[in-house]
């Protein structure tokens, strides 16, 4: 480790130290109530204030590294930890530097490593990716669409049907998909590859002249957003697509208007990365409503709703786990009478379509809207 | 060979014994220890989340081996109504007032204590010791020490349909209320001591 990176992780761990006392002081436990990774491993080191405690005693040397493994690989990553936390002392915020004190440990996953080097490679995490979607599409234009490696390897028509949207609301979109955001690259702990990974999507952005870049996948969004401009400079504004829906014009109807869709009420199921982390809640219910569906609400909702169980890594590293976590929301919406589990998420809806078995019809939002 | 209960001694645990209660009280998780990493990971973990937890702690012992323990807490900090004064020394102004927001705000699952209420944060029996009265003399134990810290009630959670619903009942706890986390439905049980 050289002298700077060493300085950095004492810092770190002082940080966490800090952290755990703040955590102490109030001894709240808020954070255990809706926490995905307690929902697992309920005992007290699978909740964030006992991650809290385990994150501190190795900052204070009495455990080694090895022993961090389960903790932070068990955590969704999906936040809700710091939006219910008296103490600003969610572990959330901590996982991402303690993943990449076990990447140079060489003690991350084989299977998390796998498909971040397959996103850096391949551009995508997934084992294909449906390129046909942007066939027709200009090279160059000041609106760029970026449906996210998830999109394109589990439901492509999403695409199709979203640049349709966007052609009709007269914007035609140059393609943004030669590269993953790089989301499981961060989640793996390899910061200098997210970092030059960044600098490539803002390259292709910036070759093809796009000023405003629009999203399906909240997930690449938050990267977008959130992480990427950290590392690199990222000079376009990004939009996710129920941001650009649900700002039409007073006046001018949202594409598939009230009264042509079928009806029906609907779960909507906040993601983590959308609702949480990016502060967009209302946009998607502005277009249920537009569409004459009947809303019904979560328990958890907004900025704290429940994880899908596919947030972080936890979906490759505890697959058979995470559809558990999926399961409980598709019973609360089942429990509500809803016809329909709804989200703006593939990682979320493909998650639900595979725990709910035929139990509940799960959709995208978008594909909701007719052309 | 089956022991009688006389044989067994409660004591209050102290720093020695903290690897101890924390054996016994895994022992009543062993469906979790795999998720925490393996017997191993936490023999090494478990303590140190044992020996973090605040409150009293006792322990059952038998031919001079822990065979169970008990923890129970008689304080919670809470912004809105409890003690400002330390929150603000640790979070400071700004901290503390974000703390105020969030709890005022908040909808926690689990049922809020009384004032003066201790509560049962963690009971173990070691395997071959259970069915043999160990754990209530440990409940009993407990519940004599909140009283004498002027404690007024004893609640704790537990999971609803479970056989130890029936073992609090016998030892005077009513079932008060429900509530449902991510980890399922439970029952918050208290008792006037």
């Amino acid at each position: 480790m050289g002298a700077k990176r060493a300085r950095e992780h004492e810092h770190e761990l002082e940080e966490a130290l800090r952290q755990a006392e703040r955590c102490s002081t109030t001894e709240c436990s808020f954070c255990r109530d809706n926490c995905p990774s307690y929902r697992l491993n309920a005992f007290e080191s699978g909740n964030p204030r006992g991650k809290n405690r385990v994150l501190a005693a190795y900052s204070e040397g009495r455990l080694d590294i090895e022993d961090l493994l389960e903790i932070v690989l068990d955590c969704a990553v999906c936040g809700q930890c710091s939006e219910a936390c008296l103490a600003d002392a969610g572990i959330y915020g901590q996982i991402p530097k303690v993943r990449e004190f076990l990447q140079r440990e060489g003690l991350i996953p084989e299977e998390m490593n796998a498909s971040a080097r397959r996103a850096l490679d391949d551009g995508t995490p997934y084992p294909s990716k449906d390129r046909s979607w942007s066939e027709g599409l200009p090279e160059k234009a000041s609106v760029g669409y970026f449906p996210g490696c998830n999109v394109l390897a589990n439901n492509p028509k999403l695409a199709v049907h979203t640049v349709a949207l966007l052609e009709r609301e007269g914007v035609r979109p140059a393609a943004i998909d030669e590269h993953c955001c790089g989301s499981s690259v961060f989640n793996a702990g390899m910061a200098d590859d997210f970092r030059d990974n960044a600098g490539m999507i803002a390259a292709e952005i910036k070759k093809k002249g796009v000023k405003r870049l629009i999203t399906s996948c909240p997930g690449c969004t938050n990267v977008l957003v959130n992480l990427q401009p950290k590392v690199a400079k990222m000079p376009f504004k990004t939009v996710h697509i129920t941001e650009f829906l649900a700002s039409r014009k007073p006046g001018k109807a949202l594409p598939g208007d009230a009264g042509k869709a079928a009806g029906g009420r609907v779960a909507y199921h906040d993601p983590c990365n959308l609702g949480r982390k990016l502060g967009i809640t209302e946009e998607p219910r502005k277009i249920i409503e537009a569409l004459g569906f009947e809303l019904l609400e979560f328990r958890f909702n907004r900025a704290r709703s429940a994880c899908c169980g596919g947030g972080g890594g936890l979906g490759t590293v505890h697959p058979e786990s995470s559809l558990e976590l999926a399961r409980d929301r598709v019973d609360e919406a089942l429990a509500m009478g809803a016809d329909a589990l709804v989200s703006t998420c593939q990682t979320c809806t493909t998650r639900f379509a595979r725990a709910a078995k035929g139990d509940i019809e799960t959709l995208d939002l978008v594909e909701m809207i007719p052309i | 060979m089956m022991r009688r209960i006389d044989d067994i001694i409660i004591r209050r645990a102290g720093a020695p014994d903290m690897d101890a209660v924390s054996r016994v009280i895994a022992s009543a998780f062993d469906d979790k220890i795999v998720a925490i990493g393996g017997q191993k990971r936490a023999g090494r973990v478990v303590p140190i989340i044992v020996g973090s937890m605040r409150g009293e702690k006792f322990i059952a012992v038998t031919g001079g081996e822990v065979v169970g323990a008990i923890i129970v807490t008689t304080e919670e900090i809470d912004p809105v109504d409890g003690n400002v004064l330390k929150v603000v020394k640790v979070l400071g102004l700004f901290g503390a007032l974000k703390a105020w927001r969030v709890a005022r705000s908040y909808t926690r699952s689990t049922p809020k204590r009384l004032e003066k209420e201790g509560v049962l944060e963690a009971v173990g029996v070691m395997e071959d010791h259970r069915g043999q009265g160990v754990g209530g003399l440990l409940v009993r134990r407990a519940e004599a020490r909140l009283k004498n810290l002027g404690m007024k009630t004893f609640g704790l959670g537990v999971k609803e349909n479970s056989e130890a619903v029936r073992f609090y009942e016998r030892l005077g706890f009513e079932v008060v209320t429900k509530y449902h986390n991510r980890l399922g439905d439970w029952l918050y049980m208290r008792k006037r001591i």
